[in-house]
C-alpha cells in the first residue's frame, strides 16, 4: 500500500504544486477546502480513504503511467 | 487603439504640474479604465509633467517571474529595457531586485553595468532613475525615467517620479488580484465541469449495472487505470456511449 509520503513524493514527480494538487482533487469530487486539504497530506493518518484515493488518481491523472495503488478500506 | 485614447488627452497637463496630473490620474483610477490604458497614462504623464524626462517606461514581474516592457514611450526605452532583462544589467532590474530607487548617471556605473551602459550611451541616454513599484512590500515592477541629461533628476522631480509610481503600483497590483480571480474562476469551472461528467458517469454506471455510487465510481477508476487514461476523460466515454458500462472492469 502507498504512503502519504509516496503522495508527497508522485506530487514532486509530476511537477504539481500545491494548489495544482488540490485543484484537481477537487475536479475529481474532494471536499476538503485547502486548508484541510494541506494538513491532512501533510499529518499521518488523517487522510479517510476516500480522501486518498481522490488524491492518488488526480495524480495518477498526471503522471505518464499511473504508479499509486489505491486503498481498500480505512 | 486602446480605451485610453481620449482620457489620456485629458489628461495633458500644462508644464510641471503634477499635483494636477496625479489628482486627474487618481479621478482615473477610480473609473472604469482598463489597467492598460491607465499604464499607458502614467508614462505619458511621466514625460508630460516631469520635464527633465526624454522618455519613460513600465517594467512589469509576470507571475511567472518573467520581466517585460508593458508600455514605453518609444521603441528606444523598450530596447535598454529587453537589454537589462537579458543581461541583468541596470536600474530596472535592480530596482525590481531590491526593491529600492536606481538614480543613476551612466558614467558613474561603467565598471558595474558595461552592456547597458554602453548601449544607453549610444542612444544618448545619461541619466535614468528607476523606481519600484510595490503595494506592502511586494515589487511588482518599476517606472522608468530616461533623460539624456547628465544629473537630470533634482529632489521635486525623484519625489514626483514616486508619486507616479505609487499610482501605477496600485494598478498593477489590482490588476494582479484581478487575474488571481480569473485564474481561479477558471479552476472553478473546470472543476465543476469535471465533477458533473463524473457524476453522470456514475450514475450511468449505477443504472447499467444496478450498483452503488462507490462501486460506480471505483470502477471508473479501474478502467482509467487499466487505459491510463485520466478518470475525466474515461467518465466522459461513459456518458456518451463509447465506453459500454457493462465493459468497465470490476474495481
Amino acid at each position: 500500500m502507498s504512503t502519504r509520503n509516496d503522495l508527497q513524493r508522485v506530487r514532486s514527480e509530476v511537477g504539481l504544486n500545491f494548489s495544482d494538487l488540490w485543484w484537481a482533487y477537487l475536479s475529481l469530487g474532494g471536499s476538503l477546502d485547502i486548508g484541510r486539504f494541506r494538513d491532512q497530506l501533510s499529518t499521518p493518518s488523517t487522510l479517510s480513504t476516500t480522501d486518498y484515493n481522490l488524491i492518488a488518481q488526480a495524480l495518477n491523472d498526471h503522471a505518464s503511467h499511473q504508479p499509486l495503488t489505491y486503498r481498500t478500506d480505512d | 487603439m486602446h480605451d485610453g485614447a481620449v482620457a489620456m488627452t485629458e489628461l495633458r497637463v500644462p508644464g510641471d504640474d503634477i499635483d494636477a496630473a496625479l489628482n486627474r490620474l487618481a479621478t482615473v483610477v477610480l473609473s472604469a479604465e482598463t489597467t492598460d490604458a491607465i499604464l499607458s497614462m502614467v508614462v505619458t504623464l511621466a514625460t508630460s509633467t516631469l520635464a527633465a524626462a526624454d522618455g519613460a517606461s513600465v517594467s512589469l514581474q509576470r507571475v511567472d517571474r518573467v520581466l517585460e516592457t508593458s508600455h514605453a514611450t518609444s521603441t528606444v526605452m523598450r530596447t535598454l529595457d529587453d537589454l537589462q532583462y537579458e543581461t541583468g544589467e541596470g536600474p530596472c532590474v535592480a530596482a525590481m531586485r531590491d526593491g529600492q530607487r536606481h538614480h543613476i548617471d551612466i558614467t558613474g556605473m561603467k565598471e558595474q553595468w558595461p552592456t547597458f551602459t554602453a548601449a544607453a550611451a549610444s542612444h544618448g541616454v545619461n541619466t535614468i532613475l528607476s523606481t519600484p513599484l510595490a503595494v506592502d512590500g511586494r515589487v511588482s515592477g518599476a517606472l522608468n525615467l530616461y533623460s539624456n541629461r547628465r544629473s537630470a533628476y533634482g529632489p521635486d522631480q525623484v519625489r514626483n517620479a514616486q508619486s507616479l509610481a505609487d499610482q501605477a503600483s496600485v494598478v498593477v497590483d489590482n490588476a494582479l488580484a484581478y487575474s488571481i480571480s480569473e485564474s481561479t474562476n477558471q479552476h472553478l469551472r473546470n472543476a465543476l465541469d469535471s465533477r458533473t461528467v463524473i457524476g453522470q458517469a456514475q450514475g450511468v454506471v449505477m443504472a447499467t449495472l444496478a450498483c452503488g455510487a462507490d462501486d460506480a465510481f471505483a470502477r471508473l477508476r479501474r478502467a482509467s487505470q487499466n487505459a491510463n487514461q485520466k478518470l475525466r476523460d474515461i467518465s466522459a466515454q461513459v456518458v456518451d456511449g463509447t465506453l459500454p458500462a457493462n465493459d468497465l472492469p470490476a474495481p
